[in-house]
């Protein structure tokens, strides 16, 4: 089956834009086709025919199959319904324009109906308003200036009388405290008051509460003000004259819906219909209009008459709004209904449910379970499942036979077809009945047989939540017996799946297009690695790795037959032929658990902990009877002592549970507060996309970056840590790959030439890259060179090294353990003290709503003489050293009749365990290197463990001196010699040797390399390519990626505070740091301040530097005043901290204090906030960003999730640009949507600007392609007929 | 506050001045950039409580590089909190020595009077206001903070033209942005701002000021 192309040319017209507005009451009557009066819904005459005027009444469409459509005499499925209107008795508010109405009183005169700007500024506020390419949240924001400006205007500079506060009072009700403002005594105030002076005489109770008098504004008189409101008034409230005025957004009457959207559904079973709530509303309403209208005509009492204007108010409000709050309980609806605001929100409303969520077909859902005799990139459909899911396909020359198969297997044989669509006479025949047989027979080219799902179908395997990407993916169906979707478990990971009862999902794509998209992009084997930071996440889990362990282990030895059959069993497919050398052993680490984990399984469980505290006194004055009261000791207060495997006493028991539940509260709370969270993420950054010119736009076309994530590189093609190439592994791949064995080695020079001449052909590429590329080329040739200098050059290229690169399995478990241990040994520094609850979702939640007042406030002040590079690169020096004394096993001396020497025997075991890059080779190379004077034919090897240094006579003085000391000190040596005296100062170098040679310094890091050309041109060729690769496709959406890489692992950091539970903080360690804290609460008292730390911080020198972290109180935006002096410093403020001073003190400091902290010792351009706000205010929108991103980062990496920077980047560029819709409030500015949003795409039905979307052709053809329009006779005036 | 630290400040309030000056293209000798504190109590003196320097001993006027006749006052009142007094009489010495631009380092604040009298002024004679707590250090020598650099006009439309955009299209920063006022942007113009990525040596990025 042939998709049939999309095109937007066929359609004659199109929807450019959605313009929001207000509707005004003759539009209401324009559209409506009539008058709504009665109240009763049908006749009483049991035939159920809808009374005429009636809100059921057939004009306005119909609900029922039988009943034809009174207005356009169509049916239930053609008719798309009519309105009418109701004319209200009395104007009331609009619910949902309320605030806006109040807005609107504040800005505007209550007597003159003016805006209430002086005349001076008025003209001011108008120019910036006429300005044209505000957007939506620029005019909000000046609304809401405006109406500042206004409110702080008493007196109405047109009309000069006095104006005060406008408030909502009641539910849908409006109070104008005009005296707010006046002094006592006040005339006009007088004047009102003395307007009283007639009730007052009838009620004398009146007089005392005669203060507290107000201007109630009710709808009529609101109005009455707004209908006076001038034209040229209405731009500075920020409305669009052309969509809507002020008093539109009071009703004074009411389209009726048509009846399609409120069906009345008859039942069977008892007499009578079951209205919808929308109909009910309605009659209620005219019910109320019929009451008002009799109490006006028969005057009755203004009293009444109000009472029931509130209630048509509040039934007009329940109309749009169900869930009104406040309302008093005398006027509480008996039942809760559905208003249309409920209809339109939430998951189940008609954005969420049915405009941007659609229904599919061709779908099944059924429990999974793991199968490993499976490919990863297959899944075992049921065969029951696959007879129902069909595939259209045509019948052509080469199926032909194939289908005539499936037709007469029919409906119940599996590899059968259900329907058969006949192209000549178009009739679509079921196979379950006929001659199937004939059917068969009959068979055409054309047709279109819907034959049962077989195997090798492209089918999207799904999991709820669908999280990011990878939860729908596609797989090749294999039809199978039995109930269960089954795949290879090591596709769990993408899918989050297990197998306790997981259901999943399962859809089958009804064309050839979609099943080819679907396994190039969606395939399995094309996400194998995440996006989110280029992990692997398809790979060997829980029973593979173990057996991967077992099998590896350096205890475990095969016997042959073993060994095929097991490397027989990792052979499948087109690696069957493969030749292959066992692999070393591959695995260094296994079972990643977190110490929190393991410690209290070993050590100890830890501090329990309820909502950050400790537990709290649920008895008298103590936790638990079982302890003292006012006791503080640990364990009273729930410190667990015992371990998971020690066991927990009760009370400490008690305490766990306590905590644990917590934990449990939490998870349910987050996982819905993530969910949200996510989706919002998603919201906003949907319409990012990667563009042709490199940059990041909005659907509108607006650039948030200029080069996706500063390089254009996708996240997801990462070889190594966030780069695209990892060109250690790269270069050893190509060594081995290449052997070369019998080329030349290049030498140095050589190889930076032909390097720099491969390079010059890529010079396009970005510099820092090829920058990159380059320091590795030039530690390659340094290496060469070191090998020259040696003395060794053109030798054969020898596989030196050959690590053996083991494809399959072991490979993967290789990468994922180093990729974890590489995320875990990441060089950040952290700040341990603080990782408690407030990381985390809550965190990520603060940064993403931007807070001005974050809950845990931190700032890290840098002192000035904190590490100096220079001393840490000494120390880095020191600690590298290593002697040749270290690593040997012994060294002796060796005297033979015609020969003395120096044997040193090196220790391979220790080396290695060292990891030392060192061989025999290099050692030799450090002797005759080194100051011993010892030269290289001197220096013999045997074996790779063994080197004989022969010392040499040397003829300097000093060693003849000493040699004839020793001489003569020993006789026995002359003895034992009895040579000539040179020979003795051949011992006395022997001896020097041996003490000497221990502390020769073996350079680490002095790898020989042996470097063919050919290697160079593909390590070269690989480089580039795996680089050129790795560039952002144009189309790709980035955001929506983003988001998702985001807002995935928060999901999954509410699943791992479980594991925490009731644990106060996540490390041990951090007892020093509440140490400090208990410290410094002890001898200084900072009243804003909250808390000062000292933090001391292990660089990887081995070096402690300190820093300064100061929490202010949450929600305090004052920080100290900080400088250092070690000397007079003013008592009872000061705080001293080991041997550095550092003062702190406090003053009255300013709103942007915290740049304060550049006084002396502090370094202030090195001092930062982690409140964005802050940093916003203070040092300006780009740093804020830094800030996001940095903050975003260390909450996800103090969680164990790695996140590529790109995606941070790209959140952090767009949360300045946050937006907030809202339909209310877009029918009040009357704005217009040009629909080009992604979501705004799949409501609409049209493919969006994103992936294939974003290509389209440019051209714009030159010649205009309007029609010339002809004047039409009825339009030259000559031929009209005058009207008399 | 003793005489220390006040001096202290006022050395590193008035080298931030200077920087910023600089930064804009007026005219600063590189010894005044580079003043040291001790330099700095020698020229104005060091006891601030007994006004040895005062406030207006350390006004500052700087010409343009490209244009001299284009000058820029910077003005330190004495009051912490400046009212429209204050204001008249530093525009009538900006009057008599026809000088447009000003910028005024308050202590503590302005008074909302005084802050409206610069808006009214504001196409002849431009003043600006700061922060002494704002100038205490040199934001954008702050390492979270971009280099920032002001584009010319024409730099503006080739960049507009590279990647067919409207104005409206390119990202943003605030008139009031820290940054935006330390150089003094107005709207419609563009930065470029040059980060140091960690994925990318150096990423090239700009702002409108709106």
């Amino acid at each position: 089956m042939v998709k049939e192309q999309y095109r937007e040319t066929d359609v004659a017209k199109k929807i450019s834009h959605i313009c929001f507005g207000l509707q005004t009451a003759a539009q209401m009557k324009q559209q409506a086709h009539i008058h709504v009066v009665s109240k009763n819904l049908y006749a009483q005459d049991n035939t159920r025919t809808p009374v005429p005027f009636g809100v059921l009444d057939h004009r306005m469409g119909t609900s029922e199959k039988n009943n034809k459509c009174d207005t356009c005499r169509k049916d239930l499925a053609e008719c798309t319904g009519h309105f009418g209107y109701i004319d209200l008795e009395m104007p009331v508010f609009h619910t949902g324009y309320f605030r806006s109405i109040i807005n609107i009183l504040q800005t505007i005169c209550k007597t003159c109906s003016r805006v209430l700007l002086p005349p001076g500024e008025r003209q001011g506020y108008l120019d910036s308003l006429k300005r044209l390419n505000l957007n939506y949240l620029q005019r909000k924001a000046l609304r809401k200036k405006i109406t500042d400006r206004c409110k702080k205007v008493h007196n109405c500079p047109y009309c000069k009388i006095k104006n005060g506060i406008v408030k909502k009072c009641a539910l849908l009700k409006i109070v104008h405290e005009r005296f707010r403002h006046v002094k006592k005594n006040d005339a006009e105030q007088s004047e009102f008051f003395a307007s009283f002076e007639e009730a007052i005489e009838h009620n004398k109770e009146i007089e005392g509460h005669l203060s507290k008098a107000q201007d109630i504004l009710n709808p009529l008189i609101v109005l009455d003000l707004f209908l006076r409101i001038p034209d040229e008034d209405c731009p500075l409230l920020v409305m669009n004259p052309d969509s809507g005025r002020p008093r539109d957004l009071i009703l004074t009457r009411m389209p009726v819906p048509p009846l399609c959207i409120r069906p009345s559904v008859v039942s069977d079973l008892k007499s009578g219909t079951n209205e919808d709530d929308i109909t009910m509303k309605l009659t209620e309403i005219i019910f109320l209009n019929d009451v008002i209208k009799k109490h006006r005509a028969t005057g009755a009492k203004v009293q009444m008459i109000v009472e029931d204007w509130d209630f048509l108010q509040l039934q007009c409000a329940l109309y749009i709004n169900s869930e009104t709050s406040g309302i008093p309980m005398n006027m509480q609806p008996k039942k809760p209904t559905r208003g249309f605001c409920q209809r339109l929100k939430g998951k189940q409303g008609r954005f969420r449910g049915n405009l941007s969520g659609k229904r599919v077909d061709f779908s099944s859902r059924t429990v999974i379970s793991p199968d490993p005799n499976l490919r990863i990139d297959q899944v075992a459909v049921p065969e029951l499942v696959a007879k129902i899911l069909t595939y259209p396909e045509r019948v052509c020359k080469s199926n032909i036979e194939l289908m005539r198969k499936l037709v007469i297997n029919g409906c119940d044989i599996h590899p059968g077809a259900n329907f058969i669509d006949q192209r000549d006479t178009g009739i679509k025949r079921y196979l379950r009945y006929g001659n199937r047989q004939k059917i068969a027979q009959e068979l055409k080219f054309g047709d279109i047989v819907e034959r049962h799902l077989m195997d090798n179908d492209v089918v999207l395997f799904n999991r709820q939540p669908s999280l990011h990407k990878l939860s729908i993916m596609a797989h090749y169906a294999k039809v199978r017996p039995h109930r269960t979707f089954r795949f290879n478990e090591c596709v769990c990971n993408p899918y989050n799946a297990d197998f306790d009862g997981d259901e999943m999902n399962l859809h089958l794509p009804q064309t050839e297009e979609a099943k080819a998209e679907a396994i190039v992009l969606m395939g399995v084997k094309a996400n194998l690695v995440t996006p989110r930071n280029g992990e692997l996440l398809i790979a060997a889990i829980q029973d593979f790795i173990t057996g991967g362990y077992l099998l590896t282990q350096k205890e475990v030895f095969f016997e042959r037959g073993r060994a095929c059959q097991i490397i027989a069993a990792m052979l499948a497919e087109q690696d069957q032929n493969v030749l292959i050398k066992l692999p070393p052993p591959a695995i260094i680490k296994l079972y990643y658990s977190s110490f929190i984990n393991i410690s209290q399984m070993i050590a100890c469980v830890g501090q329990q902990a309820i909502s950050g505290h400790r537990i709290p006194n649920g008895f008298d004055d103590r936790a638990l009877p079982h302890f003292e009261r006012h006791s503080k000791v640990p364990a009273a207060k729930g410190f667990v002592q015992n371990s998971f495997y020690s066991g927990l006493t009760p009370t400490e028991f008690f305490f766990h549970t306590m905590g644990g539940r917590e934990g449990l509260v939490d998870t349910a709370v987050k996982t819905a507060e993530t969910g949200y969270m996510q989706r919002r993420l998603v919201k906003s950054l949907e319409d990012l996309c990667s563009n042709y010119d490199t940059t990041v736009r909005t659907s509108m076309g607006e650039i948030v970056q200029f080069v996706y994530g500063g390089d254009g590189l996708d996240p997801a093609e990462m070889e190594g840590h966030e780069r695209p190439v990892d060109f250690h592994r790269v270069f050893g791949n190509v060594k081995a790959q290449l052997p070369c064995k019998e080329e030349v080695a290049m030498r140095a020079a050589g190889f930076l030439s032909l390097y720099e001449e491969l390079i010059e052909e890529h010079a396009r590429c970005q510099p820092d890259f090829l920058a990159e590329m380059r320091e590795f080329a030039e530690d390659v040739g340094g290496r060469i060179a070191t090998a020259e200098k040696r003395g060794e050059h053109g030798q054969k290229v020898d596989d030196v090294q050959s690590t053996a690169d083991c494809e399959s399995l072991l490979t993967y478990v290789q990468k994922r353990a180093s990729t974890r241990q590489h995320g875990a040994n990441l060089p950040f520094r952290l700040r341990v003290a603080f990782m408690n609850i407030t990381l985390g979702v809550p965190r990520i939640k603060e940064i993403i709503n931007a807070s001005k007042s974050i809950s845990t406030p931190i700032i890290t002040a840098t002192l000035v003489d904190e590490a100096d590079p220079e001393v840490a690169r000494l120390v880095k020096g020191r600690i590298e050293k290593t002697m040749l004394g270290e690593v040997s096993e012994y060294i002796e001396e060796v005297f033979m009749p015609d020969d003395c020497f120096l044997m040193i025997k090196l220790d391979l075991e220790r080396i290695r365990l060292l990891k030392l890059e060192v061989n025999i080779d290099t050692i030799c190379y450090a002797i005759y290197t080194s100051k011993l004077k010892v030269k290289p034919n001197h220096v013999q090897t045997h074996g790779e463990d063994i080197i004989c240094v022969h010392p040499q006579e040397s003829n300097k003085s000093p060693s003849t001196y000493v040699c004839s000391t020793i001489k003569s000190r020993c006789p026995m040596s002359s003895s034992m010699h009895p040579q000539e005296s040179n020979k003795s100062s051949l011992y006395y170098v022997l001896q020097h040797l041996k003490v000497a040679l221990p502390n020769v310094v073996i350079k680490v890091r002095l790898k020989v390399e042996r470097v063919a050309s050919t290697q160079l041109r593909e390590f070269v060729a690989t480089c580039i390519s795996k680089y050129k690769r790795a560039s952002m496709e144009p189309g790709t959406a980035v955001g929506a990626i983003a988001a998702q890489s985001i807002g995935e692992p928060g999901t999954q950091m509410t699943l791992k505070t479980f594991h925490f539970a009731g644990v106060a903080s996540m490390n041990i360690l951090s007892l020093h740091f509440f140490l400090s804290e208990s410290y410094s609460r002890g001898c200084a008292p900072f009243p804003t301040l909250h808390r000062v730390f000292l933090q001391p911080i292990r660089l990887w020198t081995g070096k402690q530097i300190f820093s300064l972290i100061l929490r202010p109180n949450p929600g305090c935006p004052v920080l100290a005043n900080l400088r250092t002096k070690g000397k007079n410093y003013s008592s009872g403020e000061d705080m001293c901290v080991n041997d550095s001073f550092v003062v702190i003190y406090n003053s009255q400091l300013p709103r942007r204090a915290f740049v304060r902290v550049a006084l002396c010792c502090v370094k202030g351009t090195a001092t930062v906030s982690n409140n964005t706000y802050e940093m916003e205010k203070t040092l300006g929108i780009e740093a804020a960003r830094a800030c996001i991103i940095h903050e975003v980062q260390y909450t996800m990496v103090n969680h164990g999730m790695s996140i590529d920077r790109r995606h941070v980047m790209l959140l952090a560029d767009l949360l300045f640009e946050k937006t907030a819709d809202h339909l209310f409030d877009a029918a009040y500015h009357g704005q217009k949507d040009a629909v080009c949003g992604v979501s705004e795409c799949i409501i609409m039905g049209i493919p969006m600007n994103l992936g294939t979307g974003l290509f389209r052709l440019l051209h714009r053809p030159e010649k205009d392609p309007e029609p010339r329009t002809r004047p039409l006779v009825f339009d030259v005036p000559d031929f009209h007929v005058p009207l008399s | 506050m003793d005489d220390d630290a006040e001096v202290y400040k006022l050395w590193k309030i008035r080298k931030t001045i200077m920087q910023l000056c600089h930064d804009r293209g007026y005219l600063v000798t590189q010894e005044e950039l580079d003043q040291t504190i001790e330099h700095f109590k020698q020229q104005f003196g060091e006891k601030p409580s007994e006004r040895r320097p005062a406030r207006a001993d350390l006004i500052v006027l700087v010409a343009h590089i490209d244009d001299p006749t284009d000058q820029m006052f910077v003005f330190f009142p004495e009051e912490p909190k400046i009212g429209i007094k204050t204001i008249k009489t530093y525009c009538q010495r900006m009057q008599e020595e026809n000088i447009s631009r000003a910028i005024l380092v308050v202590q503590q604040g302005m008074t909302p009077s005084a802050k409206q009298a610069l808006v009214d002024m504001a196409p002849k004679y431009i003043l600006e206001q700061f922060l002494e707590a704002e100038l205490l250090i040199n934001i954008t020598e702050h390492e979270h903070v971009p280099e920032h650099i002001v584009m010319t006009p024409e730099e503006k439309t080739e960049l507009l033209g590279r990647y067919k955009l409207k104005d409206s299209q390119l990202p943003r920063i605030q008139q009031g942005d820290p940054v935006a006022r330390y150089f003094g942007l107005k709207r419609g113009q563009l930065v470029k701002i040059v980060r140091t990525s960690e994925t990318a040596g150096r990423y090239v990025s700009y702002r409108l000021v709106v």
